[in-house]
């Protein structure tokens, strides 16, 4: 229980983004040793671990892996989703940044459990310096033959290319990362039961392995050390082995990323990064922004786990855990976080590209002092409308949040409407909180037109 | 893989709203719903467009029966648009949870819509306004301010953007992706910015733009040529066929106040889906419209034209046409009705006593019929366009396809897009079939004999000795005479390189089945008997003849060129392709009609247009037909009508052609009449009337039959009914064409 660092064991230590110092701490002694097994058996091993993907779902890593069919003659493909678009969430960046050689091993053992021809590094945009990092990796990967023909004698092919990201939160999604990876806008795809599950046709209609960056880092421990070992990690929880990144930001006195062992308490997360800052605890969103906040009361008995957080009434999501102190106001929090979706709705489906900027409207009107009651009901509705009618889970993350803020701050909301100003307006420690004069509000009404409507004859 | 012609699919057992019922399997489940008469709404889905769940107004409950006989109920609304039926699938349309997700998607929708269905052009027939009425909430919570964005952009010519009311169904987007090829429409932006558009704003400049209108389940793409001219309850809707080139799409004609206002696309899987281009939806229009119509029977009086009645009109025709003694030539329109063009022949052969009629306005006026029947034993245009599914190669031969047969092209692309039917196209220019075509073989100008010489020159050396020998037993006069003609002259000759051509015989030769559709190229080739024979060797050499879903398609180009040759204006041939030297089949006709036939075969257009020029043809009758304009050689047709003494034209508009009548007879556009086009695919296709003929014009078949009248001193036929009547039981092929039986989606004969 507590903190226990496993993929981010070595990470401070100096150089060890290359590949001399990797090997010195065992670097790719996994994929040796999963080059001498049979593929099935190191999808059993990933069976036995219980790894469950740490992208947010939660999903069984080896039901995927198992899924890639075994004999057929299409290429097959991995992907490694390192979009991290998820506010509150950074595991991803440290992970490439410092230890891109991990991810590089997990995608070569993926690869070769699954029989793919290449790999994809969907990299987030704005990760430049992780993009490069990992592309010093993969050349050194492949000086040294853990890449390309014929891997360490082995027979076994595989290539990894990286793809970056454009800006898009959706694009993190998985069958809009595979339109957006193909070159199409980036939109999702339909699912399962209404088209073929992405193992059976993903990119370019072919196989397809979609594991979180985290999830495939995860890979290389899970062989070297073996999947009964990684399962005794976090087997005080129902369901949760191993171990799980945080990206602990907000009201703490140390953010950073904290890995624990699954069934650690929530509280224990928060002393390690030096506890609740600047005041009292008023509530913790475990998972990244998307998930319901839990308010202080619950934060208390909460432990870490797939189903432990979703009994309180959270998730662990991506581990995007931000902190609120009672300072914060959480009706201009709400705000900023349906901002966010509004702005990142890839506009497929109605009742997200409509619905999340119609909260946003109703929620800047309440902050300019001129909300109603009946508001407060009206965004409950439209959460309940979003809900599960959506196309992706986007929208559903973005009716979650303002739900969960509401249910629990209903108060604050109600005192805003009531005197057309936030609780907090008065209290100096919550001043730096609000909005800076003159920010740039996500405008629904503005369009980026970077071209004129010029009237043509 | 090509479609199966005729695949059974396999059922499975599905159940809606307590009603079990059988359904192939992988049907969508809006579609499964249709057939217990559950009209699930839609916005997004289209029945030709593969769906995308987007709008998320179909969404219904669903669970799967299990094993022990329980259902497990999914815990989210599924869209039925996207979701195949397979066994065991049990869904819930109407629940309480289902009614109040419709209202919410409708509320969302309408957030940003603006309400002014009064002043909106979709108002009326607006599939928004329907589901609104239907299922949406009675008012809306919205307060804030709308999305406001340019309203009235035009687009194109022809079509309007209105931004504000578009509710981003992507419907048109995916029209232009899926259906028309061209991808020019996007969406651009995203989130509730997210907008349909050309990429920077360009002109739209598909050949199928129309047709976004007619999908567009808002008013936010409109026709600017009927926007604001009408209304859905004032307009009076036809079924008709479009007469603009031979693909017969199946249209509806919206007229107002005695104009045709509108053309929308009438459903018919089997030809145009519920597609047109706007050729037939926009210029069709204009054309109907045009002010130069002739509404008044004239003859010429020096350089004027003087009005007269109809009965003066007959007289002067009747007495001139007399004066000519069998020097009487005729040629038809192909906009001309099967019952009109089947009075006309049988007008000049037994009312003038003259076989002097054709209706082919190309260089090839052969006998296109008894070259397919021998060496093909079949039709000249073997397929239909469900073959297009089910061949292996489509070959497009000196056709620019997507002007030409604009729905062809659609359906070749569809089946490449859905099917993988392998593409290769000819034609001396860039054209659209290149985008997807497999093979591209760019000849130079008027090289088509040489090419089909050198492709067969190849094949009977590439094709197994045993194939060559059953499907061409007399193969070797064949050898004899492309014994020059190697790959390395066909180089020289066509401007394609060897390795180019030896690579698609090799396709030919690898293909199960393919099938050929030529175009104008061919028909005005200079050598085009030659041509034409050669493509039927190539047919034969591959076996083609046999197949069923393969064939030469020697595509007519006029709207109803098929009817006129089914029907007999060719000089040589009886309605039926009977030889006009055929005692028996002339004893038939003489029988019928009560007056003899002829027996020499007559001229065919060029003769008679050479005929006019020395005087042997005095009289000449142009129905419908426009030599000025649509022959080959307008320079012959002009000098042939100016010598011509006596020339009637027949027509709906003031045409070039009429400039040298002697006589005009107003005739009707196929809006004001009644009667049968034929298609490419010999489908026999029924057109209503829609408008009552403008001034003193009549239909072109009531003209013939006042004459046979005039002439013969016969009854004549009543209506265009009775016509067909007379055609099923005198032609063959159209034995179970009458009315009754071609119905609305008309048949199909051969
Ligand atoms: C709107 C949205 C955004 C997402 N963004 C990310 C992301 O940035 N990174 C990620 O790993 N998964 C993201 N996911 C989850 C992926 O869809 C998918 O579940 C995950 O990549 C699967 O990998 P895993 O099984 O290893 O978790 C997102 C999902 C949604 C609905
Ligand atoms: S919920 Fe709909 S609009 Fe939102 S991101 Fe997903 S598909 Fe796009
Ligand atoms: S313009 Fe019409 S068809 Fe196109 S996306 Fe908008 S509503 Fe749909
Ligand atoms: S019709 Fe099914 S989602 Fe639009």
């Amino acid at each position: 229980m507590g903190e226990y660092r496993l993929l981010l064991k070595h990470v401070d230590v100096p150089g060890y983004d290359t590949l001399e110092v990797y090997r010195q701490y065992g670097g790719y002694e996994a994929l040796e040793k999963a080059l001498q097994m049979e593929r099935q058996a190191v999808i059993d091993e990933v069976k036995k671990s219980g790894l469950r993907g740490r992208g947010g779902a939660g999903f069984p890593a080896w039901i995927k892996w198992n899924g890639i069919p075994k004999d057929d003659d299409k290429p097959h493909y991995v992907i490694c989703n390192s979009d991290e678009g998820e506010p509150g969430t950074f595991k991803d960046f440290e992970l490439m940044y410092k230890a891109p050689h991990q991810l590089i091993e997990g995608m070569i053992i993926a690869g070769y459990a699954v029989r793919a021809k290449c790999g994809y590094i969907y990299i987030r945009g704005e990760y430049v310096e992780c993009a490069r990092k990992v592309r010093r990796a993969i050349d050194e990967a492949y000086k040294a033959g853990y890449l390309g023909k014929n891997i360490l004698g082995s027979g076994f092919d595989y290539d990894i290319y990286i793809h970056m990201g454009a800006g898009s939160y959706e694009c993190g999604e998985e069958s809009a990362l595979m339109s957006s990876l193909m070159g199409e806008r980036g939109m999702p795809r339909l699912k399962f039961p209404h088209a073929p599950l992405p193992t059976i046709a993903g990119v370019w209609d072919c196989p397809t392995l979609i594991n979180n960056c985290e999830s495939l880092s995860c890979v290389p421990h899970i062989i070297r050390n073996g999947g009964e070992w990684y399962a005794q990690l976090g087997a005080s929880t129902k369901n949760s082995r191993g171990t799980k990144i945080f990206s602990v930001s907000g009201h703490v006195n140390r953010p950073g990323n904290y890995e624990v062992e699954f069934g650690t308490p929530l509280m224990e997360l928060i002393e390690m990064a030096g506890g609740v800052a600047g005041g009292k605890l008023k509530g913790i969103i475990p998972g990244g922004s998307s998930m319901p906040i839990l308010p202080a009361e619950k934060c208390e008995n909460a432990i870490i786990g797939y189903e432990e957080l979703m009994e309180v009434g959270s998730m662990v999501g991506s581990g995007g855990c931000m902190v609120l102190n009672e300072h914060t106001c959480i009706v201009h929090f709400a705000w900023r976080t349906a901002e966010f979706y509004a702005h990142e709705s890839c506009g497929k489906c109605t009742p997200c590209r409509e619905g999340t900027r119609w909260m946003v409207q109703i929620l800047e009107r309440i902050l300019q002092g001129k909300g109603r009651m009946e508001d407060i009901d009206l965004l409950l509705e439209i959460c309940d409308q979003i809900d599960g009618r959506s196309f992706c889970a986007l929208g559903d993350a973005a009716a979650w949040p303002v739900r969960a803020f509401i249910k629990n701050f209903r108060h604050e909301f109600e005192y805003y409407i009531q005197h057309g100003r936030s609780m907090y307006a008065d209290n100096p420690e919550s001043q730096k909180m609000f909005p800076p004069k003159g920010y740039q509000r996500y405008n629904p009404m503005r369009y980026e037109y970077t071209f004129g409507y010029a009237p043509r004859k | 893989m090509p479609r199966a012609k005729n695949a059974q699919p396999k059922l499975v057992n599905i159940e809606i709203n307590g009603i079990p019922l059988q359904v192939p399997e992988g049907e969508l489940l809006v579609e499964a719903a249709k057939r217990i008469g559950e009209d699930i709404p839609i916005f997004c889905y289209h029945k030709y467009m593969k769906p995308v769940g987007m709008c998320r107004m179909c969404l219904v409950e669903v669970g799967y029966k299990q094993p022990d006989g329980s259902v497990r109920k999914m815990p989210k609304p599924q869209a039925s648009c996207t979701l195949p039926c397979t066994e065991g699938l049990v869904a819930w349309t109407q629940s309480e949870q289902i009614i109040k997700d419709r209202r919410a998607v409708l509320e969302f929708l309408l957030i940003n819509h603006p309400l002014d269905c009064p002043i909106c052009d979709r108002g009326g027939e607006c599939p928004l306004q329907n589901n609104t009425q239907f299922y949406g909430p009675p008012i809306s919570r919205y307060i804030e301010i709308k999305r406001h964005l340019p309203k009235a952009f035009p687009l194109s010519k022809y079509v309007m953007l209105d931004l504000e009311r578009c509710i981003q169904c992507g419907r048109c987007v995916r029209f232009t992706e899926e259906i028309s090829g061209d991808a020019q429409l996007a969406l651009l932006f995203r989130g509730a910015q997210t907008q349909p558009h050309t990429f920077q704003l360009t002109e739209f400049t598909s050949r199928f733009s129309g047709n976004v209108i007619e999908i567009c389940p808002v008013g936010a793409l409109t026709s600017r040529t009927y926007r604001f001219r009408a209304r859905p309850w004032d307009i009076v809707t036809q079924k008709s066929i479009c007469t603009m080139c031979s693909n017969g799409c199946n249209l509806y004609f919206d007229s107002r106040a005695g104009k045709v206002v509108r053309i929308n696309a009438r459903e018919n899987p089997e030809v145009n889906e519920t597609w047109t281009c706007d050729k037939g939806k926009f210029e069709q229009v204009e054309f109907l419209n045009a002010p130069n119509r002739l509404t008044q029977p004239m003859r010429r009086n020096g350089t004027a034209w003087e009005p007269i009645s109809w009965a003066q009109a007959y007289e002067l025709m009747l007495e001139r046409f007399a004066r000519a003694r069998g020097a009487v030539g005729g040629l038809a329109g192909t906009r001309l009705s099967n019952e009109a063009l089947y009075l006309f022949q049988k007008l000049m052969r037994a009312g003038f006593q003259s076989n002097h009629i054709d209706h082919r306005m190309t260089r090839y006026q052969g006998d296109l019929w008894a070259h397919a029947q021998s060496l093909l034993n079949k039709p000249p245009v073997a397929n239909e366009y469900r073959d297009l599914e089910a061949t292996h190669l489509i070959f497009v031969f000196g056709a620019d396809l997507i002007d030409e047969q604009p729905m062809v092209f659609l359906r070749a692309r569809k089946a490449w897009r859905h099917y993988g039917v392998k593409v290769a196209v000819a034609y001396p220019v860039a054209n659209a079939v290149e985008e997807f075509a497999e093979t591209r073989l760019r000849y130079r100008a008027g090289s088509e004999l040489a090419l089909v010489k050198g492709l067969l020159y190849i094949l009977l050396d590439k094709l197994p000795a045993e194939t060559v020998a059953a499907n061409l037993p007399d193969h070797e006069w064949l050898r004899a005479l492309l014994q020059d003609c190697t790959p390395a002259w066909t180089q020289d000759h066509t401007g394609i390189a060897a390795e180019q051509l030896l690579a698609f015989a090799d396709t030919i030769a690898s293909v199960p089945s393919m099938l050929i559709l030529t175009g104008e190229k061919v028909w005005n080739h200079p050598e085009s008997e030659e041509l034409v024979k050669h493509l039927m060797w190539l047919t034969r050499l591959t076996g083609n003849c046999h197949q069923e879903s393969g064939g030469l398609n020697l595509l007519p180009l006029g709207a109803n060129e098929q009817g006129a040759s089914d029907m007999g204006v060719l000089p040589n041939r009886l309605p039926g392709y009977a030889l006009v030297e055929d005692e028996a089949a002339r004893e038939r006709f003489t029988q019928a009609w009560g007056a003899p036939v002829p027996s020499t075969p007559g001229l065919n257009t060029d003769g008679i247009l050479q005929a006019c020029l020395t005087g042997e043809i005095q009289a000449l009758y142009l129905a419908g037909a426009n030599p000025v304009r649509e022959h080959y050689d307008p320079t012959l047709a002009e000098r042939a009508l100016r010598a011509c003494e006596f020339v009637v034209v027949q027509d709906s508009h003031m045409t070039e052609s009429a400039e040298y009548a002697d006589l005009l007879l107003p005739a009707c556009t196929v809006a004001e009449s009644e009667g049968t086009y034929t298609n490419w695919e010999r489908r026999v296709q029924r057109f209503w009337r829609a408008l009552e003929p403008p001034g003193e014009s009549k239909p072109d078949w009531l003209i013939f039959a006042e004459l046979w009248l005039r002439q013969v001193r016969q009854t004549p036929p009543f209506n265009p009914r009775e016509v067909m009547c007379e055609i099923a039981s005198l032609v063959p092929q159209y034995a179970e064409c009458t009315y009754e039986a071609l119905g609305d989606s008309g048949k199909r004969w051969g």
